[in-house]
């Protein structure tokens, strides 16, 4: 039996609550190459965890950089709570992108300084720019950034270089300076993939507590379909830049597999 | 984290506070400067276009530059491959030996090639047998830390292998030792002869032969057609020797790979060239040099004057000291800023490759200029002083630390970045905290090298004026006050050894807090 495959409504109707994130028929192409993305249109809820799986050239890290506003799109728009900001620019742009948290694959920290320096950095946005430039955080910023460090389990590590951690604490510093923004949304590209299997599950285990307690909505992007299975809400399949799934994780079918990756794949998580 | 960055905040108004000591102490007025800056023009305005007709002239004295680089170069860096195995920790050897061997390297470092080739002069003559002395001198002290450097971070296993077959500790080091350290120990004998090419330019200047003999005559006279002229000689001498160092590095490092014949074919020429340079050296010219002439050099040198040792007055050794340290400082703070620039413009990765590789070019343009010339060019704007000397190491300074720069921003690393730019993070914030943090232990680094060297260099601008110690030791080398001369000698290794180790250990804490080191 095929599990349900249909996508969800995009465009909620004027009287009811705004999705979290709206993407509708988002395109891109690079130069004169193939499309990566075509006509791509998805939601997310608030609160939910939804994992983004295709094979490796679907298009998963362009849709991902097009959602947090480093890329733009060719075609198509994205809102975040009803707000499109795939086209805004400067000031709008920001104020946007305030409410979205990322964490990356390669950790994206600054390396030299120190675990605490690295979470504070997400304050810059709100910050005026001389205090910005001049690293004037407040006493109330510096304790949020030292309880989230405990909230990822590195309260003894605050004064750390990030040079001295191991790939999975680098993660959890990403993850607290993603959610010192108090997003309602967080973007996860790859989060494990440079991780050791045991390190990997812990920080899923993570994601998917601060998903359950924190209420934020977490969009994941992985090559590891068990996983993403086991911690997610929702499946969105991806191949050759279009969406071929959108379902829960238990009605996936070895069919809807064979769909993603292209029938080598089908019967086994890859 | 308040206490670490009041901590951080202090440390910046301290080397800021020591820079504009610096530049007080050395009489630094930038409005001199700009009142005079007229003559910098109308300098640069007689030195293009060239004098071509001048070009025959250059060619005989420029090849005895080369054959002083070459030659000297070549048996510094043969001599130090058998030094080097005497001062490393983890070789068998004496200790005293080691001892001895080590303190005279650090001796012989303390000393710029100038120096070293004035005191030839002494005993070989006027020419180019001595201009080669200083160079193989200068070669030998600096290639043989570098080696023995190399030595000591060595495991050693094949070597104690071989001696524990029975083979003697010179076969045992020939075979187990050297072919490990040989690829390090050719780059950095490459890298000696592209700065000994450009020290030797100069030599001539204390009659130890070559051009600088008679670039020194031409400024002098003013004729700035000829000195123009000399200076492209020397800007395309330098980039050549750069490229063929260039290209024999990749082969070296393996970048590049030749076939077996061709690399026996090209070490064979190597071979030849040093030859054919060799045989072109002047012989010593020992007229001058008598028993009672060593032997009071001799003594003088062994006793050094102390009443001008512990002087404190505006002529004591102290005073003079501390000036020649305020011209490599401020030298090396007004060179840091102007390289910086510089190094962003000549990146690749950052702008248009033409318009970097146009800034590339200027950049050796720069460096090909000796330091001396820039000393007697700029005396004409701001006058004799130390003033002079700052501006001198400035410019001196800009290919260094430009270049180290360049390669520290390229190997940045703007994940980071990109990242503070996805949570809406404006400019200024990313670079302040993406790119600043990481480029910042690159940068130190690179200044406290350069100033390393630069103190090395302040105590040579004397000779034209420009302020620091090397004018009173000048003078009492040409007066044969060898007591004061010895008392100079001493004070300046002493300083130069303090400056080595404390750069040395700031050196070693700012690597060890650099990203990757600490894993």
């Amino acid at each position: 039996m095929t599990a349900s495959v249909t996508r969800r409504p995009c465009s909620s109707p004027p009287e009811s609550k705004p999705m979290l994130l709206e993407a509708a028929h988002i395109s891109k192409r690079f130069g004169s190459r193939p499309q990566v993305l075509a006509d791509v249109s998805f939601c997310v809820e608030p609160g939910e965890f939804v994992s983004v799986i295709g094979p490796s050239g679907a298009g998963k890290t362009t849709l991902f950089r097009i959602l947090n506003g480093t890329l733009p799109c060719d075609g198509g728009e994205v809102c975040i709570d009803g707000q499109p900001f795939s086209r805004a620019r400067g000031r709008a742009k920001r104020a946007v992108q305030k409410r979205i948290g990322t964490i990356y694959q390669d950790f994206a920290l600054v390396e030299p300084v120190s675990c605490r320096q690295n979470v504070l950095n997400a304050c810059l946005p709100d910050m005026t720019l001389p205090a910005a430039l001049l690293g004037l955080f407040s006493r109330a910023q510096i304790t949020e950034a030292e309880r989230l460090l405990a909230r990822v389990g590195l309260a003894d590590k605050c004064d750390e270089p990030v040079c001295s951690l191991s790939g999975g604490q680098k993660q959890r510093v990403a993850i607290a300076r993603a959610l010192m923004r108090k997003p309602s949304l967080l973007l996860a590209d790859e989060p494990v993939a440079s991780l050791d299997p045991v390190t990997g599950r812990q920080i899923l285990a993570l994601l998917q507590d601060i998903q359950r307690t924190e209420g934020v909505a977490i969009l994941m992007n992985s090559h590891n379909l068990d996983q993403s299975r086991a911690v997610s809400t929702r499946l969105l399949g991806l191949h050759a830049g279009r969406i071929v799934l959108d379902g829960a994780p238990a009605a996936v079918t070895d069919a809807d597999l064979a769909r993603i990756y292209g029938g080598a794949e089908s019967g086994a998580a890859p | 984290m308040t206490r670490s960055r009041g901590k951080r905040w202090a440390r910046a108004l301290g080397v800021l506070a020591l820079f504009v000591l610096a530049f007080r102490l050395t009489g630094c007025d930038p409005a001199v400067f700009w009142a005079r800056r007229a003559h910098l023009r109308d300098i640069a305005a007689q030195l293009f276009p060239p004098d071509w007709s001048y070009l025959s002239a250059i060619v005989a004295p420029l090849l005895a530059t080369l054959r002083m680089s070459v030659t000297g170069t070549a048996l510094g860096v043969a001599l130090a491959l058998g030094f080097a195995p005497l001062c490393a920790h983890n070789l068998p050897c004496p200790a005293p030996v080691r001892a001895v061997l080590r303190f005279l390297v650090q001796v012989l470092r303390s000393f710029p090639a100038l120096i070293l080739a004035l005191l030839a002069t002494f005993l070989f003559g006027l020419g180019t047998f001595s201009g080669t002395v200083a160079i193989t001198l200068f070669t030998l002290a600096v290639m043989t830390r570098l080696t023995y450097e190399d030595i000591e971070v060595l495991t050693l296993a094949p070597y104690r292998a071989l001696c524990a077959m029975g083979a003697s500790p010179a076969r045992a080091y020939a075979c187990a030792v050297v072919p490990e350290i040989a690829s390090g120990y050719l780059t950095n004998a490459l890298y000696l002869l592209e700065t000994n090419v450009r020290h030797s330019a100069i030599l001539g200047y204390v009659g130890a032969g070559g051009i600088g003999l008679l670039l020194n005559e031409k400024i002098s006279w003013r004729e700035y057609g000829r000195v123009g002229a000399i200076l492209v000689c020397l800007f395309v001498t330098v980039c050549c020797i750069e490229w063929l160092s260039h290209a024999l590095g990749r082969i070296i490092r393996g970048e590049r790979s030749i076939p077996r014949g061709a690399k026996r074919t090209l070490w064979a020429a190597v071979l030849v060239c040093v030859v054919v340079c060799t045989a072109g050296i002047e012989a010593p010219d020992l007229a001058h040099t008598s028993r009672s002439v060593l032997a009071a050099m001799g003594t003088g040198l062994l006793h050094p004057d102390w009443r001008f040792f512990f002087g404190t007055g505006k002529d004591g050794l102290g005073w003079l000291l501390l000036e020649t340290v305020g011209i490599a400082l401020a030298g090396t703070g007004l060179g840091a800023l102007l390289a910086l620039p510089l190094a962003f413009l000549s990146t690749p990765k950052l702008l248009p490759r033409p318009v970097a590789l146009l800034f590339r070019a200027l950049i050796v343009a720069i460096r090909s200029v000796p330091f001396l010339i820039y000393g007697l060019i700029f005396i004409r704007v701001s006058g004799p002083g130390a003033f002079t000397g700052v501006l001198t190491l400035a410019v001196c300074s800009i290919g260094l630390l430009s270049k180290r720069f360049t390669e520290a921003i390229e190997s940045l690393d703007f994940r980071a970045y990109d990242a503070l730019r996805a949570m809406g993070v404006s400019l200024l914030p990313r670079i302040r905290y993406a790119v600043l943090p990481q480029l910042g232990p690159a940068f130190s680094s690179a200044v406290l090298y350069r100033f390393d060297v630069n103190i090395r260099e302040a105590s040579v601008l004397g000779l034209v004026g420009a302020g620091g110690i090397g004018a009173p030791l000048i003078f009492a080398m040409n007066q044969y006050a060898w007591n004061d001369v010895s008392a100079i000698f001493l004070g300046f290794v002493l300083l130069v050894w303090l400056i080595d180790a404390g750069s040395a250990r700031l050196r070693t804490r700012r690597a060890a807090a650099a990203p990757g080191n600490k894993t």
